[in-house]
């Protein structure tokens, strides 16, 4: 069995596995395009539609399309289609059932193990979310890996026995990230990440629509406005995506804007287009300063590689701008399939690695041998592991005995080495009290903080204390966080033994409701 | 010399051609692998109908022509002499549209609503389930009986069947 490697993105996905030549190679789907809308239409309750089609079926049936669907992982969130609540786990299990099938279709292999990647700021509520949506799909998740580490992988930029440091600036269609990754010792670990995820691709063909209905209207006062009409507006939309992609290789074109039988010729040079998208490009190169000087006071001062992922980062302003303001010239090599192909090629070598740690040799060695791959490749591939980190900061609610202010006290900070077991001591604060309650808290935002609004609750619970105990009584707290993103809390008092133990499942589903969805909707047709 | 001086020399002799042919070796494996690469890539182009990958830019082009003339058309009455001849120019693109193996989808108001061959632009009242009009033309490619474009239609909705 083929193991494969999927960009579960937020508008489109893509699923990769290496070949016999031990390249990575993107199977397309039945629509013959290298990635799939992660769009999914509930048509009836036995049959679920994903890709283009469910996209085009959002005009007739709006309130059974779901979008979008990856910024709600980790969320308890569901949408009720047909009587039955999906949770956000579900709806995007239908898409790499999709992805799956269309795979299997495409080459003959079924697909069953497979890693898929996640955003590094994704923490472990939405990675475990995304892991169980594989499960739900019937697949073997391998590993839940950050896209930017896979899209230096597939550059060829994480070398063991090589320490490297990587700035990835990742422009996609409607987000953009950019992250620092650094490989030490053969460990890979993001130092930080950054992004605006209202700023994509997308930005830049609204100026360009923008731009050509305003050149008509100048030239045309006395007929109606060609965005409001409907037909004329998509074609435009159309014309700006072909103009965007037409100006990467050609420094001038023409778009002729055609409405209720009028013309405007709109000649537009690649620095007009420039110009009139300068300020989205100088946000972006803002916020890559902005996480440049994060990784710098993280110890990480500069990088070695700029690597370039997403489909608008094709743009020629893109590398002019980013060579100007670093210094470094970017590579760009299929930056809309590096991520998925690098989620592949880690499939391959993590399975090569583990059939290698359980002592399997032979097969390791028939997989290696069937990808044409040489010793030394072996070996490289041997050598190489990602470091899991915590992604974000867990503690739990506790008062200053001073001044009485409630704060987050943390005891697993963001880009802590996972599995992290830490212990710290707390006391009561009243005399006499009877309880204390527990409350785990979780990182809410980009930024860690001890503010109780900055923190969500994910767990609770109460921890009895022996009657007439004065202010101070001390107890303790451990929290113990797995790499799959476990967290198991346990809260305890010497003196009478008395114990807390609460373990969160961040991600909420349960493996028995995984299980059980994964049984339901494998009734469920997928198309 | 001693004995084992000597094997020692040997080893070291040994050694050393082992080495420069380790090297040569690794050199003629990476030259192997640049081939490999372009031969990958080459074979993935044609895999994908290198023919047919290079037409699709050309049929964007033919398409959206075809699309500005028929709704020009479309968009003028009838008695305008400029309509007849705004359709002969749409009926030719689509000739060589179909040269290239394009062919326009028979689509027409009636038929009942096919994911596969239309692609819904709108609703409206009207029987439904049926396409009520045809907005764009779609094309398929004849030769592998497969859709490149979708017609663009309009989809009845029966309104009394809305709160369902």
């Amino acid at each position: 069995m083929a193991v494969h490697g999927i960009d579960l993105g937020t508008t489109y996905s893509c699923i990769a596995s290496v070949d016999d030549v031990s390249r990575p190679t993107v199977h397309r789907n039945q629509e013959d395009t290298d990635t799939t809308p992660s769009v999914v239409f509930f048509e009836t309750p036995d049959n679920v539609v994903v890709g283009q089609t469910a996209k085009d079926s959002a005009v007739i049936e709006p309130d059974l399309v779901v979008s979008r669907i990856k910024r709600d992982m980790g969320h308890e969130v569901t949408r009720t289609m047909h009587g039955r609540p999906y949770t956000p786990e579900e709806i995007s299990a239908f898409v790499l059932r999709k992805l799956a099938e269309d795979a299997r279709t495409a080459t003959g292999i079924t697909v069953g193990d497979v890693v898929i990647t996640v955003p590094a700021y994704f923490g472990a509520a939405e990675r475990d979310a995304t892991r169980k949506a594989g499960q739900i799909a019937g697949l073997n998740v391998i590993d839940i890996i950050s896209e930017p580490i896979a899209a230096a992988i597939t550059y060829g930029v994480l070398n063991p026995g090589q320490d490297a440091r990587i700035l990835v600036y990742d422009l996609g269609g409607g987000t953009f990230d950019t992250t620092v990754i650094a490989l030490v010792d053969g460990d890979i670990e993001v130092v930080c990440t950054d992004g605006d995820h209202e700023l994509g691709g997308a930005d830049w063909d609204d100026r360009l629509v923008e731009h050509l209905a305003e050149r008509f209207r100048q030239e045309h006062p006395d007929v109606a406005d060609p965005l409001d009409d409907k037909q004329t507006e998509q074609q435009l939309r159309r014309d700006a995506e072909e103009l965007k992609k037409t100006l990467t290789t050609r420094t001038k074109h023409v778009v002729r804007v055609m409405h209720e039988g009028r013309v405007a010729k709109v000649e537009i040079t690649r620095e007009e287009f420039e110009g009139l998208t300068r300020d989205l490009l100088d946000r972006t190169i803002d916020i890559t300063r902005k996480t440049l000087n994060t990784a710098r006071a993280k110890g990480v001062d500069g990088f070695d590689h700029l690597v370039l992922v997403g489909g608008s980062a094709k743009m020629p302003a893109v590398t002019e701008a980013l060579t100007k303001e670093l210094g470094v010239a970017p590579r760009l090599q299929d930056p809309d399939l590096a991520v998925a192909k690098g989620a592949a090629l880690y499939a391959f070598e993590e399975t090569y690695r583990r059939l290698l740690s359980a002592g399997d040799r032979g097969r390791a060695e028939e997989m290696a041998a069937r990808a044409g791959l040489s010793d030394g490749q072996r070996q490289q591939i041997a050598g190489r592991t990602i470091k899991t980190v915590a992604s974000r900061a867990f503690g739990i609610k506790a008062t200053a005995s001073n001044t009485r202010r409630e704060y987050v006290a943390h005891l697993v900070n963001a880009n802590d080495p996972l599995p992290a077991d830490v212990t710290e001591g707390f006391a009561t604060l009243d005399d006499f009290q009877t309880r204390v309650a527990i409350e785990v808290m979780e990182q809410a935002g980009a930024v860690a903080s001890d503010a109780i609004e900055d923190n969500n609750k994910i767990a609770e619970g109460d921890l009895k204390i022996p009657p007439g105990k004065p202010a101070g009584f001390p107890i303790e707290v451990t929290f113990s966080l797995d790499t799959s993103g476990l967290l198991h809390v346990t809260a305890r008092e010497d003196e009478s033994g008395e114990r807390l133990e609460l373990s969160v499942r961040i991600g909420g589903m349960s493996e028995e409701e995984v299980a059980e969805s994964r049984a339901a909707l494998a009734r469920v047709q997928v198309s | 010399m001693l004995p084992e001086q000597d094997e020692e020399v040997d080893l070291e002799n040994g050694l050393a051609r082992l080495t420069e042919q380790v090297s040569r070796e690794h050199e003629r494996a990476a030259h192997r692998e640049q081939i490999i690469d372009r031969l990958h890539a080459e074979n993935q182009d044609l895999r994908r109908g290198l023919l047919q990958e290079a037409l699709t830019p050309v049929r964007s082009g033919l398409y959206r022509l075809y699309d500005s003339v028929t709704r020009e058309a479309t968009r003028r009455e009838g008695a305008d002499p400029v309509v007849p001849l705004l359709e002969a120019i749409a009926e030719e693109v689509a000739e060589v549209l179909a040269r290239t193996g394009a062919e326009r989808l028979e689509v027409s108001p009636g038929d009942p609503y096919d994911p596969a061959l239309h692609r819904p632009l709108r609703t409206e009242p009207g029987e439904d389930g049926l396409v009520i009009a045809v907005i764009s033309d779609g094309f398929r490619l004849a030769e592998q009986d497969r859709v490149l474009r979708k017609a663009g239609v309009v989809i009845g909705r029966n309104v009394n069947e809305e709160n369902d």
